[in-house]
């Protein structure tokens, strides 16, 4: 998830866990790059809203094409937005547990009710 | 012998503190107040039990004057008794042992034990604690509310919850949710504390074990909570705005359908958001006390902890599978045996974890010179207390065995070893062990000993019969103690499995048991005063010869903590060095060893002599 | 550097050199572990109770989606501003950062508007579930509301004429009212979205697309022979129940973040000329909490809009 922050730096220079996070060239880069991700996620807003309008033969199809959009934006605004991408692996590590666990909530959950009683209706 | 440097007013001081020391202990004091409120609930439940039917003495009067109708004639009503089971499990839990184990053990300790000069954010630590208290108080309120308080037991499952008229619930759920924020940001507090304050030389293998255990507990009330927080929000919106997240379609009430209601809600959904924290909590209940035993035990075997790296490890396991073994309180809502044999597997392979510490902590004494403390007591028979409890848990892993044991007595038994015996002895060690610490003045030894053989006996006499009792047939939360289902009930003659007068009996038995357990509290609650004023002064600022840096500061300590910056030098528990040289030495001959010290703190540089002993 | 009070703690604004954080950002983001775990709870509950729901019986369609995907938008932009505000400070330009959050504090404001805005829509629009059901043909307004021309139709749903927020029936009745006056929406819920297009597509084809769209009168139905009125409020079904609880939990975490951006924005300001890298840090933080509140959403939206 990061490049480890082997590089030791000084104590007074820096703001957060990147050695060159503070020059300015690395910030307007930063902008950049937040302005990219900026247009991903209006084409992946408008991406979502006309899959509304697309026949899909199951509503699976339509759920997973959803949240994969849903996640792909996500996931840019965790690393870019969030810079998780320039943190120290350590972050990564508990967001990593946490995911674990939070799938696994809703994993079980889902499944032991399914187990039982199965998807009635699954169809918009 | 404080060191502050600036005079504060009486508020800022005891009130709005920053120090995490002071708010530690506020910790305590309100926990305990809420233990004691939650033991004088029990009392009456059991007296009751033991005497369905009758006037409660001497406090009958004032019952019926708080809590009205529900105590007419100073009867405990069915109403009344689910009312006081339902609070004496929220209090006990919520704000009792958790707030007892992780705000004011983990509040006063973590920080001390890891060099730190306070919790990483203490305005945010003063918040939690205020959260905490007003949490509490609104659910203390709740027996003021119009119908008394909730009554649908701890767990508070739906529908029931939602169809009951009365406020009691919606103060439940109000106070829950405080009191939940207020853990999350307590448990934020411990983990950036341990990550970001430890001293220079503190590394994650020389944290003593105490704070790897709050360290867990902090992540399990992180991730656990949440859920619980969420099902109390949607529960809230039920009762509130009238939804239907857990009221299932045609609901009928006392042969009446549900009007206005829409449906299609499932109780199941607030099981398993429940059970999400439902069962971490348990852990909650028991892995900082894990911690104080490991603490207590260093320090009074005088020699390291056996097998620190698999305790360590073991008690990271467990703070990922309990994650996922929640649905074993389900197992009677039926599931697809895939699940279920997911479940049971997870369960029974979380008890080995256990295990481990248990058997690193009891292969310690091995070889130790053991001082028998009054501290030391309580650790020491943490372990076979707990020893039941676990082992009581294993049956109830199985889904088919389970079938039998669920909501019986047999499940109170079994965790009442483990919080009552358990938790609560680790908890009663940890204020004796650190109790000079904190006043810079010992506790009684022989009170002490009064109230530790006391509630030993009196604890086991009260919970070993629950076990038996759940296993003759006799289900929990019955307001008559099972008299309908024994044979003293006419109707019952004959019937196979009816409760018999020996099980009955019991009762009798548990009630004046608690009686004696509360009258043995007696020394302690004296003696703790008692102490803080006129207990035995400390002879020095490390009265037990103890290694971890939370005796290396003046006592009691002061605002910041340590007089000079701590660095550290070596891993928790270096006790008995002139053993471990002699170990090291090829041929050994203990004149050459003799001399070295039996301890030496966690901040003392390695000296030429003992650098070459193993660590 | 001055530290004013938390001079005895360390790394409260520089980093810890082995775990490459400062307190703030770690809390922070430890918050937000324990969010993921509220909202991922909510959002278990949401899938759990919509695979439970009977055939036909979870809305859809109800949600105005033009309006949903603006306030999409309007989220995004200030999540960029948050962002932006964060490196205009960081290149040490408060100027540019002022200008940045003003434009958040706008969105921000903007978004919980257009919210309420479709908040209120809701309080007002009713689905009325009948005693005995009313056949298709029965009113022209009901062609929507079955799925096959001759079918029975159990609710109907619309605008009720001189009815506020919120009514239910017993409210109704309490205002001495007989009967009410119902304005069928063109579709009910029961036909799937795929039935829906289809029928739209057939009238487009149709001669200029008229069929649709003539006005009919509203319905009259006497409340005696009303089982239940609910608008589509929580209390209308277990749909709207999660789409409020959820929304307006969100609602809330955008409200926090715009009270901790004005307070760093005036009153916080000072710090940044006494400790320019501290304040730097609580934006970088602040901007976390921001950016996750901008995640939420972007889940929440399809989910509650579009599935
Ligand atoms: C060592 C392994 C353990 C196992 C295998 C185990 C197993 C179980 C099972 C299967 C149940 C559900 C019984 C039922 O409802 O039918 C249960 C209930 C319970 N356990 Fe354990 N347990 C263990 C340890 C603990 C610990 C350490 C605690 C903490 C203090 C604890 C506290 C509880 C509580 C409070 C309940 C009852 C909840 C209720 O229904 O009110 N258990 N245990
Ligand atoms: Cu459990």
């Amino acid at each position: 998830m990061s490049e480890a922050t082997s590089t030791p730096t000084l104590p007074a220079t820096h703001g957060h866990g990147h050695g060159h996070a503070d020059d300015p060239e690395h910030i307007r880069q930063m902008q950049k790059r937040f302005l990219i991700v900026y247009g991903v996620l209006i084409v992946g807003t408008i991406l979502t809203v006309s899959m509304y309008y697309v026949y899909f033969e199951e509503m699976w199809q339509t759920v997973s094409v959803a949240m994969l959009i849903a996640s792909v934006k996500g996931l840019f605004v965790a690393i870019v937005f969030m810079h998780l991408w320039h943190d120290h692996r350590n972050l990564g590590t508990i967001l990593l547990y946490t995911g674990v666990v939070a799938v696994g909530l809703f994993a079980l959950t889902i499944g032991s009710f399914l187990s039982v009683v199965g998807p009635q209706y699954l169809v918009r | 012998m404080s060191s502050e440097t600036h005079e504060l007013g009486f508020l800022r001081k005891y009130v709005f503190s920053l120090d995490h020391k002071v708010i530690g202990i506020q910790y305590g004091i309100t926990s305990l107040s809420f233990v004691f409120v939650g033991l004088v609930l029990m009392m009456l439940m059991r007296w009751q039990i033991a005497n369905p039917g009758e006037a409660v003495p001497i406090v009958g009067g004032l019952l019926e004057g708080v809590m009205g109708v529900p105590a007419a004639e100073g009867k405990i009503s069915p109403d009344l008794y689910n009312m006081f089971g339902a609070m004496h499990g929220t209090i006990m839990i919520f704000l009792g042992i958790v707030p007892l184990v992780f705000g004011a053990f983990g509040n006063y300790l973590v920080p001390l034990q890891i060099g730190a000069p306070d919790m990483a954010f203490p305005k945010l630590n003063m918040f939690s604690y205020h959260l905490y208290l007003w949490g509490g108080l609104v659910m203390l309120a709740s027996f003021l509310a119009p119908g008394g308080p909730a009554q649908a037991g701890w767990t508070s499952y739906p529908p029931l919850t939602t169809i009951i008229p009365t406020d009691g619930q919606t103060y439940w759920i109000i106070a829950m949710v405080i009191i939940i924020t207020s853990s999350l940001l307590g448990s934020i507090n411990v983990i950036t504390t341990v990550i970001q304050l430890r001293a220079p030389g503190m590394t994650w293998g020389r944290l003593p074990f105490f704070v790897w255990t709050e360290f867990v507990t902090a992540f399990l009330l992180l991730l656990s909570f949440p859920p619980l927080e969420s099902g109390a929000i949607l529960q809230f919106v039920d009762r509130i705005f009238g939804a239907s997240f857990f009221m299932p379609h045609d609901l009928i009430v006392s042969g009446t359908p549900m009007a206005d209601v829409s449906g299609g809600g499932s109780p199941l959904l607030w099981q398993h958001l429940f059970w999400f924290l439902g069962h971490p909590e348990v852990y909650v209940l028991v892995l900082a006390p894990m911690g104080i035993v490991t603490e207590i035990f260093a320090n009074n075997i005088r020699k390291p902890i056996w097998g620190y790296p698999a305790m360590v490890g073991s008690i990271l396991t467990i703070g990922f599978l309990s994650m996922v073994v929640w649905a074993h309180h389900m197992f009677m809502t039926g599931m697809g045996s895939n699940i279920s044999m997911f479940f049971q597997t997870t369960t029974t392979v979380i008890s080995i974890p256990s295990v481990i510490v248990m058997t690193c902590l009891l292969l310690s004494l091995w070889g130790g010179s053991i001082r028998f403390t009054v501290p030391m007591l309580f650790a020491i028979t943490f372990l076979p207390m707990f020893g039941i409890g676990g082992l009581t848990g294993i049956p109830m892993a199985f889904n088919s065995t389970d079938t039998v044991l669920h909501d019986s007595y047999y499940i109170i038994g079994h965790f009442h070893y483990l919080v009552a015996p358990g938790t609560l002895f680790a908890v009663f060690g940890g204020i004796y062990y650190w109790f000079p610490k904190a006043t810079g003045r010992h506790m009684s030894v022989k009170l002490g000993h009064a109230h530790f053989w006391g509630s030993l006996v009196c604890m086991n006499l009260i919970f070993f019969p629950m076990l038996v009792q759940g296993l003759a047939g006799m289900g929990r939360r019955m307001s008559d103690g099972g008299a309908n289902y024994s044979l003293a009930n006419p109707s019952n003659e004959g019937v196979v499995g009816a409760l018999s007068s020996t099980i009955m009996g019991l009762n009798v038995l548990i009630a004046w048991s608690v009686v004696a357990l509360a009258l043995f509290q007696l020394p302690f609650i004296f003696n703790f005063f008692y102490s803080i004023v006129a207990g035995e002064k400390v002879e020095n600022d490390n009265p037990w010869g103890a290694t971890t840096l939370e005796w290396q500061t003046p006592t009691p300590p002061p605002h910041g903590n340590f007089a000079e910056p701590v660095v550290v030098y070596r891993k928790a528990y270096d006790y008995s060095l002139h053993f471990k040289a002699l170990h090291a030495q090829e041929a050994p001959e203990w004149g050459s060893v003799a001399h070295l010290p039996d301890f030496e703190p966690q901040n003392l540089p390695v000296s030429a002599e003992t650098v070459g002993a193993p660590e | 550097m001055s530290h004013s009070q938390h001079e005895a703690i360390p790394y409260t604004t520089e980093v810890r050199e082995d775990t490459g954080l400062y307190n703030g950002k770690l809390g922070m983001w430890l918050f937000l572990a324990s969010e993921v775990m509220l909202f991922g709870g909510l959002f278990s509950a949401y899938v759990f109770l919509r695979l439970g729901a009977r055939p036909g019986e979870w809305p859809h369609g109800l949600l105005n989606i033009p309006i949903g995907t603006f306030n999409t938008l309007v989220l995004i932009t200030s999540s960029l501003t948050v962002a932006m505000s964060w490196t205009a400070l960081k290149l040490g330009d408060f100027q540019t950062y002022r200008k940045y959050q003003l434009v958040t504090l706008a969105c921000a404001v903007g978004f919980l508007a257009i919210k309420s805005f479709e908040y209120y829509d809701k309080f007002t629009h009713y689905e009325v579930w009948l005693k005995a059901p009313l056949a298709a043909g029965e009113h022209p307004g009901l062609a929507g509301h079955a799925a096959a021309p001759d079918a029975e139709v159990p609710s109907v749903i619309g605008h009720v004429e001189g009815v506020g927020p919120f009514e239910t029936l017993a409210s109704l009745e309490e205002a001495g009212a007989t009967s009410i006056t119902i304005h069928p929406d063109k579709y009910h819920y029961r036909l799937t979205a795929w039935q829906q297009a289809e029928r739209t597509m057939k009238e487009a084809s149709m001669e200029g697309g008229s069929a649709g769209a003539e006005a009919h009168e509203g319905l009259t139905i006497e409340l005696s022979k009303i089982a239940r009125l609910s608008a589509l409020v929580p209390r209308h079904s277990t749909f709207f129940a999660c789409y409020f609880t959820l929304t307006a939990l969100h609602a809330l975490h955008v409200a926090g973040g715009i009270v901790a951006f004005a307070w760093l924005l005036w009153p916080g300001a000072r710090m940044w000329r006494e400790e320019p890298e501290r304040y730097t840090n609580r934006i970088e933080v602040t901007g976390l909490f921001w950016h996750f509140v901008d995640l939420v959403w972007i889940f929440l939206f399809p989910t509650l809009y579009l599935l």
